[in-house]
């Protein structure tokens, strides 16, 4: 094997590994002073590589460091700020949602403790003109307080119906505008769009006609009728989703029994009633069942 | 901390002009290796560890090289400034701090192991004398010096210099 020392002396420095060899004779044609001076110009040079080594190794930890702890520092902030950002978000965010739950509670609330007293005085004032109570000047009074209050009833109606439906209170969004099309003009004809102008059909120049324009009708006539008409379609609404309900139940505890095996003719019977008045309760499978059963009876 | 430099003035003062001559010779020829370009890093980092003993035995290294014809009574000498001028690289070159104290115990080190090798109950006989004895700071069981001692004391060993 080699060896580094070895190798250094027979090959890599061959001055040295002949003066090993040769320090018997001592016949060196250099002279002792030039000798001593290379090798101390050796040793300052080995210093110097090793100041510079050893500086550049501790500017570089002291870099290294530095950027470790920077970018340590940086990604903490980082991350503590997009942790309070989402968790401001999200407390902002369920804040919003309870705020908008506990502001729909209380309106659709009040509207229908409005409603109620609103109905319940109407009644009252209704038993009251009935009694006789009233003279005939104060009963046309009455009557016409009674018809505003029934009106305003029917819009509280109307209110709490739309949000039922939409589940917003705020007004259903209208279509937005179509670019390039001037509603101040008429638009005729239909078809495809004109490409690039958004217009369907032939905008003329004449100006709209607001007489022409026919607004929709509305659900319930503003009059004591409409308001009358409001509330019994309510309660009709109501009674249905009783009837539904119960017809609900019922199927439900007729398929049990029919699953169990157990043939309940009356019950079947009672079913297929809810089936004739609300198509789709049953099955098409519990249908056949439910006539055979009745038949079999 | 003593300097290389008047430890050399020193010991060429108080010796024959041809001795001077010689010592100067082994220690250059000793600095040239300790202070190489390609050999220096390695050997060095070892002398690190064990100053006095790394020392001598680069200095009986050079011995077995120059086949035994260089003067034994140079090692010492030689070696002193050898070891002198490898304190001032440790201290110059910020490895570790030095002392006047480390190295005196590295010069003793130094003497015990030169001495050890051509008389071999040197190191026992000087222990026996102080009663407790100068114990070899490392053992030799690997490095580039030490395998190279093993090697020339036991040629069929193999080793660095030997297994070339």
């Amino acid at each position: 094997m080699g060896g580094l020392i070895n190798s250094f002396l027979g090959g890599a420095a061959p001055g040295v590994a002949q003066m090993g060899t040769q320090l018997a004779a001592y016949g060196m044609s250099k002279s002792l002073q030039e000798e001593e001076l290379k090798a101390k110009q050796e040793m300052e040079s080995r210093i110097a590589e090793r100041t510079v080594t050893a500086t550049k190794q501790a500017q570089g930890f002291t870099a290294d460091e530095a950027n470790k702890q920077r970018t340590f520092t940086e990604g903490e902030a980082n991350k503590q700020r997009d942790f309070l950002s989402g968790q401001e978000d999200q407390r902002l965010s369920h804040q919003l949602k309870k705020e908008k739950n506990d502001e729909v509670r209380v309106r659709v609330s009040a509207l229908q403790d409005a409603v109620k007293a609103e109905q319940e005085s109407i009644k009252q004032d209704r038993f009251d003109m009935q009694s006789g109570n009233y003279s005939a000047e104060q009963m046309a009074t009455v009557q016409k307080d009674i018809e505003t209050r029934a009106a305003g009833v029917a819009a509280k109606v109307k209110t709490l119906t739309d949000y039922a439906n939409t589940g917003s209170f705020m007004p259903v969004a209208t279509k937005p505008k179509q670019e390039g099309f001037d509603p101040n003009k008429y638009t005729v004809g239909g078809g495809t769009e004109k490409p690039g102008t958004g217009i369907i059909g032939r905008q003329t120049a004449e100006p709209a006609r607001p007489d022409l324009i026919v607004p929709p009708a509305p659900k319930y006539p503003n009059t004591k009728e409409g308001a009358m008409q409001a509330v019994a379609e309510e309660s009709a609404k109501d009674k249905a989703k009783k009837d539904m309900e119960a017809a609900r139940k019922a199927v439900e505890q007729y398929t049990k029994k029919a699953a169990r095996g157990i043939g309940d003719p009356g019950l079947a019977k009672h079913a297929l009633g809810i089936e004739e008045k609300y198509p789709g309760t049953l099955s098409q499978y519990e249908k056949e069942q439910a006539i055979k059963l009745t038949r079999e009876k | 901390m003593i300097s290389s430099q008047d430890l050399q003035i020193a010991i060429t003062n108080s010796i024959s002009e041809p001795a001077k001559e010689v010592i100067m010779r082994v220690a250059i020829a000793g600095q040239k290796i300790m202070f190489d370009k390609t050999a220096h890093k390695p050997l060095f980092d070892e002398i690190t560890q064990n100053e006095g003993g790394g020392i001598a035995h680069l200095m009986l290294m050079l011995f077995d090289k120059s086949k035994s014809s260089m003067p034994k009574g140079a090692l010492l000498p030689a070696g002193a400034i050898m070891l002198a001028k490898a304190f001032e690289f440790t201290e110059k070159a910020k490895i570790k701090p030095v002392d006047d104290t480390a190295f005196s115990n590295a010069l003793q080190e130094m003497s015990v192991t030169i001495a050890d090798r051509f008389d071999p109950g040197f190191r026992q006989k000087v222990a026996e004398k102080t009663g407790q004895g100068i114990q070899r700071e490392t053992q030799p069981q690997g490095g580039i010096i030490n395998q190279n001692m093993m090697a020339s004391q036991h040629p069929q060993s193999g080793g660095i210099i030997n297994g070339a």
